[in-house]
């Protein structure tokens, strides 16, 4: 009982006020004595919508890469993976690809992530878990060299749309990739829970691993793809969000613990709710307009990161 | 149930390490596996698990071939406390000794009652009653083996291998471990890597040496146990003596 409250209850109310305050709070009034016919209601909700799928799906990435490559600091945006996603849907972008089959962004965002995740576990080899964040940020630095490459190529136009892909933003979210990216999220949420057990046993190494009953080969490959897939798809909706899978993973382990048996629907929740809260944030702060969400997120995830860090040293997450 | 090997054949770096070996495992007693550094015991117990692919020849579990068993079935069946286990995740000791114990556990769901006792016996079994909350990674180096046993314990496998259970242990824990294993050994088959010659003076079951020559010598506690097999294994010479409590005082001049 008092887990149930803790697990789905507590997170799900903050998810739900969260959500009536992302769509109460913004530059705009919501009309609602005519809220049948206001625009902005609509937008707010799928903005709503967009924000808790992009937190969540980042949460459980990073959870996913953290227990997988056993590494604490691993996530989304330190291993290069939405930095070669970004490369990916910016190129479908500037070439007009997605003009003619729109779903090229996608693709090519999870071909170049893929791409950029095995050179960055290919270089960092088995040496430990500085060699494999430094191979992160070498594969981070090339994939924003790319990046400013086709900004330098492209019209004003497009330069607008790549802005964003770059700071990570909420605005423009398109339904058209929102509706099948909650779904896959769903998916991931149940094949996580699921393999709770593998995400446990492959966080105590690949012996240990292997004669608790996993075959650490085949299960890192299919977790890996799990976590990528679901930081692709943030990409492609608002583009690069810096350290949410950082911060949300360590504060549910914090309170939570560590058995990924136990924190999968939590993870889903609150990586949720932490998003909902930064994109709320980004709407008040900024008097006129708002603040781009992935400025806030690397502002607070930065220190984060420099925590964890230093704590490790110590011999304690 | 036995454990038997069957002509394994295993190459590492073009250096043959194990050129065929045979012999088989029964409950009853503690059985050893003991030879100097490098000489290849901790790549004989991954073969023993499949954890590592033999070149050729075959692991049996009573008769049955280990690869014929699903991960989850061998799990179950054969259980092995390694050197270490990674602690870049921040698991609590009751968690930890839960996830080790995982194979008889359901895939989803919670413990039942019967199961959550049984982590808590093993707990209190291992001396870690009072420090199940406390993180893995603060735990001094008896500590982590005291929590890889209660692990092993609980998930009571009916082959358990070990690989220096006992390294890192003081000597009062040392002996309650080895009364324990004694005692599981009884009705299980258990082979446990060691160093320790306190501990192999112990042996009066199997007794498998390994030299770095590749050579490997299995055969009961009395016939390999002696002055001459051990001076070639350790290449350095060795006494024996028996003690009047029958146990064998090994030590190297």
């Amino acid at each position: 009982m008092r887990n149930l409250l803790l697990n789905i209850v507590l997170p799900l109310g903050a998810v739900l006020i969260l959500a009536v305050l992302g769509v109460r709070f913004g530059s705009v009034e919501i009309l609602w004595h005519d809220w049948q016919n206001d625009p902005v209601l609509e937008l707010r909700l799928i903005r709503v919508l967009a924000a808790w799928g992009v937190g969540s799906s980042l949460a459980l990435g990073g959870m996913t890469f953290q227990a997988v490559l056993r590494n604490p600091l691993a996530e989304p945006f330190t291993l290069g993976v939405s930095g070669g996603a970004s490369v990916g849907a910016a190129m479908a972008f500037v070439w007009g690809i997605n003009l003619q089959y729109i779903y090229a962004v996608p693709v090519m965002a999870l071909v170049f992530a893929l791409l950029l995740l095995g050179m960055v576990l290919m270089i960092a080899g088995r040496k430990g878990r500085e060699n494999l964040l430094l191979s992160g940020v070498i594969a981070g630095t090339a994939a924003s060299s790319v990046l400013m490459y086709l900004v330098s190529t492209a019209n004003s136009d497009e330069l607008a749309g790549l802005t964003w892909w770059m700071l990570g933003d909420l605005q423009a979210v398109d339904t058209v990739f929102l509706y099948p990216a909650v779904v896959v999220l769903l998916g991931g949420i149940l094949l996580l829970q699921y393999c709770g057990r593998e995400l446990n046993v492959l966080a105590l190494g690949d012996e240990n691993a292997w004669s608790l009953g996993v075959n650490p080969r085949t299960s890192r490959i299919l977790l890996i793809f799990t976590g990528s897939i679901l930081a692709v798809q943030t990409v492609v909706l608002a583009g690069l969000i810096a350290f949410a899978g950082l911060i949300v993973p360590h504060l549910v382990r914090k309170f939570y613990g560590c058995d990924h048996r136990k924190i999968v629907l939590p993870m889903a929740l609150w990586g949720g709710a932490f998003l909902m809260l930064c994109d709320l944030l980004s709407r008040v702060i900024a008097e006129n307009g708002e603040l781009p969400i992935g400025v806030l997120t690397a502002a607070v995830g930065g220190g984060m990161f420099i925590y964890v860090l230093n704590c490790r040293k110590g011999g304690r997450v | 149930m036995s454990l038997q090997i069957n002509d394994l054949i295993f190459s590492y770096n073009k250096r043959d390490l194990f050129k065929g070996i045979s012999d088989s495992l029964l409950p009853g007693t503690v059985h050893f596996l003991a030879g100097p550094n490098g000489s290849g015991k901790s790549t004989l117990l991954k073969l023993l698990c499949g954890c590592l692919p033999a070149q050729s020849g075959s692991v049996k579990l009573s008769g049955r071939d280990l690869k014929s068993l699903s991960h989850t079935a061998r799990a179950r069946q054969l259980g092995v406390v390694w050197q270490s286990i990674a602690d870049d995740l921040d698991f609590t000791v009751r968690e930890l000794v839960t996830i080790l114990a995982g194979a008889r556990f359901t895939r989803l769901g919670r413990l039942s009652n019967q199961d959550a006792l049984l982590i808590e016996e093993a707990l209190e079994k291992f001396g870690l009653g009072k420090i199940g909350r406390q993180s893995f990674n603060t735990l001094s180096g008896g500590e982590r083996q005291r929590t890889a046993l209660a692990g092993a314990w609980a998930l009571a496998p009916q082959i358990l291998l070990l690989d220096e259970p006992t390294s890192a242990l003081d000597p009062a824990w040392r002996n309650r471990v080895m009364d324990l294993l004694d005692d599981y050994a009884l009705t299980q088959t258990v082979l446990m890597v060691t160093h320790d010659l306190e501990l192999l003076g112990r042996a009066h079951g199997r007794v498998w040496l390994l030299d770095n020559a590749g050579n490997f010598i299995a055969g009961n506690a009395g016939e390999v146990l002696t002055e001459g097999v051990l001076t070639q294994v350790y290449s350095s010479p060795a006494r024996v003596e028996i003690t009047p409590g029958g146990r064998r005082r090994i030590y190297f001049d």
